[in-house]
């Protein structure tokens, strides 16, 4: 009778735990999932006309073959297709502005500011910002007018892994290897990234950047007063230093034909 | 190059063993410039930006900065019989100094697939003539393209977290290259103020705040006419150029005024 009853037992916990249990995704079912998953991600970002949320970056740093860890909480508003400003705090404290014209940096922590010429919408912006001031966003691919095409590749594997819990959210968990490796929590709400892990593993001791975002607006209050920046009073300017290794020979000789983000700061 | 001549205005010819002092110290220097990066800053940028598998970037720089000093006296003295007794003395003090920067930077796209294959990706270069962004171009504006504009300045030297970083990467007794960048100034170094401008000083090198990768940087400069040192770094001679005595430390020139020490040119 004992044993009897030790056998329902058992077979009734085994029973709960099959049906609680997520039956791991064939490659290709995993691949399918992830992929729509960022494709939705995508179309959702990439159909906001303006958009802010609060971002927490953490990013290792390898000094003298040890990982330092340094952080920045940053608060952004987004207006497409030319419009970025944004704040932030931590070891660093600073601002910036870019307005389809220039890009101004701001630090508070040097008293100091800059500026530069920027191309006219945001997709080249981040192309700009990265290849001439070179300036690295993990959070970058996220801001282009479609995430899926500046994330995904054909050689890059992976998929959806499973469902995590970050802060008191659901999500889902998607993870992909390239030439870096990247992981991607997106709520089950609306698809929208809650946080990015990038990995850079062909970099020297393979430092990781992890960013997560709270504080998510889909309609913030902006206006194009927003994007004009704002030197404190008193800040000293400073040279910004790009990777320009090439002459527009066609503005040289044509000043109207110049690349409208070559336009002259006024 | 600062060529000084003889007092009867010939030109100082260069000796052999000058010539073989210069070709020594050209192939230190070069060894210097090989990628010694151990203390450089770690990228940390986006999943596309880093991406290889659609993106291949290759950078090579050469930055080569040679100095040679040199300071040949010869003393000839004739005593003949008749006791008639000539003194000459040759002074040649003749300093050549290089700063060839040379940046070829190559990037590569494959496109045709994903990111390459955004509308007016990356523009695929030739060594050394790169062009970035959608448009093709770099843009060509007062403030920032090729070092032209008070406010923008090419990229044409190494980053290195610390100037102890730096000497740890050089590994030799010489000097910190125009144009080398370091995430902050040496821990001994002091402000100095020219033509309005705040500087960085530290064992004979002057640095300018900069803006690079977001972040302000510490950039080495030529010695700014008119800033004032109190105490020269090592290694000076006095010689008197234009008629006026002044203190020559490498390739600058100080006179000596109430406060210290002002760089000077002639």
């Amino acid at each position: 009778m004992r044993t009897r009853f030790l056998v329902l037992v058992v077979g009734a916990a085994l029973a709960a735990a099959g049906c609680a249990r997520v039956e791991p995704l064939t490659p290709e079912a995993a691949r399918a999932k992830g992929d729509a998953l960022v494709k939705e991600m995508s179309k959702t970002l990439g159909g906001l006309q303006s958009f802010a949320y609060t971002a927490h970056e953490v990013r290792e740093q390898v000094k003298g073959g040890q990982k330092v860890e340094k952080s920045v909480t940053r608060q952004v508003v987004i207006r497409r297709p030319n419009g970025v400003a944004f704040t932030s705090k931590g070891e660093r404290e600073g601002a910036g502005w870019y307005d389809g014209k220039h890009l101004t940096l701001v630090s508070n922590t040097d008293k100091v500011w800059a500026r530069g010429p920027m191309p006219p919408s945001l997709d080249e912006a981040l192309d700009f910002l990265s290849g001439e001031y070179a300036v690295q966003m993990p959070t970058a691919d996220l801001l282009y007018s479609s995430p899926y095409d500046a994330l995904m590749t054909p050689e890059t594997k992976g998929g959806w892994v499973d469902v995590q819990t970050i802060g008191n959210v659901q999500t889902d968990h998607l993870a992909y290897q390239g030439a870096v490796d990247w992981e991607l929590w997106l709520n089950q709400d609306k698809h929208l990234p809650v946080q990015i892990k990038v990995v850079y593993k062909q970099a020297p001791g393979q430092p990781v950047a992890t960013v997560t975002y709270s504080n998510v607006d889909l309609s913030p209050q902006v206006s194009d007063d927003t994007f004009v920046a704002k030197v404190p009073e008193g800040f000293n300017r400073i040279k910004i230093m790009r990777h320009a290794t090439v002459e527009d020979t066609a503005a040289k000789a044509d000043p109207a034909k110049a690349d409208p983000a070559a336009k002259p700061a006024k | 190059m600062f060529k000084a001549t003889t007092p009867a205005g010939r030109q100082w010819r260069s000796t052999p063993a000058f010539r073989i002092g210069a070709l020594a110290a050209g192939l230190l220097i070069a060894l210097v410039s090989i990628d010694l990066s151990a203390d450089r800053r770690q990228s940390g940028g986006s999943v596309r930006q880093s991406s290889g598998t659609k993106s291949n970037a290759g950078a090579s720089k050469t930055n080569n900065y040679n100095r040679s000093a040199n300071d040949n006296r010869t003393t000839n003295t004739n005593n003949n019989v008749n006791r008639n007794t000539n003194t000459n003395v040759n002074r040649n003090n003749n300093v050549n100094v290089n700063n060839n920067v040379n940046v070829n930077r190559n990037v590569n796209v494959n496109s045709g697939v994903g990111y390459g294959a955004r509308p007016g990706g990356v523009v695929v270069g030739e060594e050394g003539a790169v062009a970035v962004g959608r448009r093709g171009a770099v843009a060509v504006g007062e403030e920032g393209y090729a070092g032209v504009g008070r406010y923008g300045a090419v990229v044409g030297g190494e980053r290195y977290e610390s100037y102890e970083g730096w000497k740890v990467a050089a590994g030799v007794a010489t000097g910190i290259a125009i144009g080398t960048m370091l995430a902050r100034p040496p821990t001994t170094s002091v402000t100095v103020v020219a033509s309005g401008t705040n500087y960085m000083y530290a064992d004979g090198a002057y640095y300018e705040q900069v803006m690079y990768g977001g972040e302000v940087t510490y950039r080495v400069v030529n010695p700014p006419v008119g800033a004032v040192i109190t105490t020269l770094p090592g290694g000076c001679t006095s010689v008197v150029m234009s008629g006026v005595a002044v203190q020559q430390c490498g390739p600058t020139f100080y006179k000596k005024v109430s406060a210290g020490y002002q760089v000077v040119v002639f």
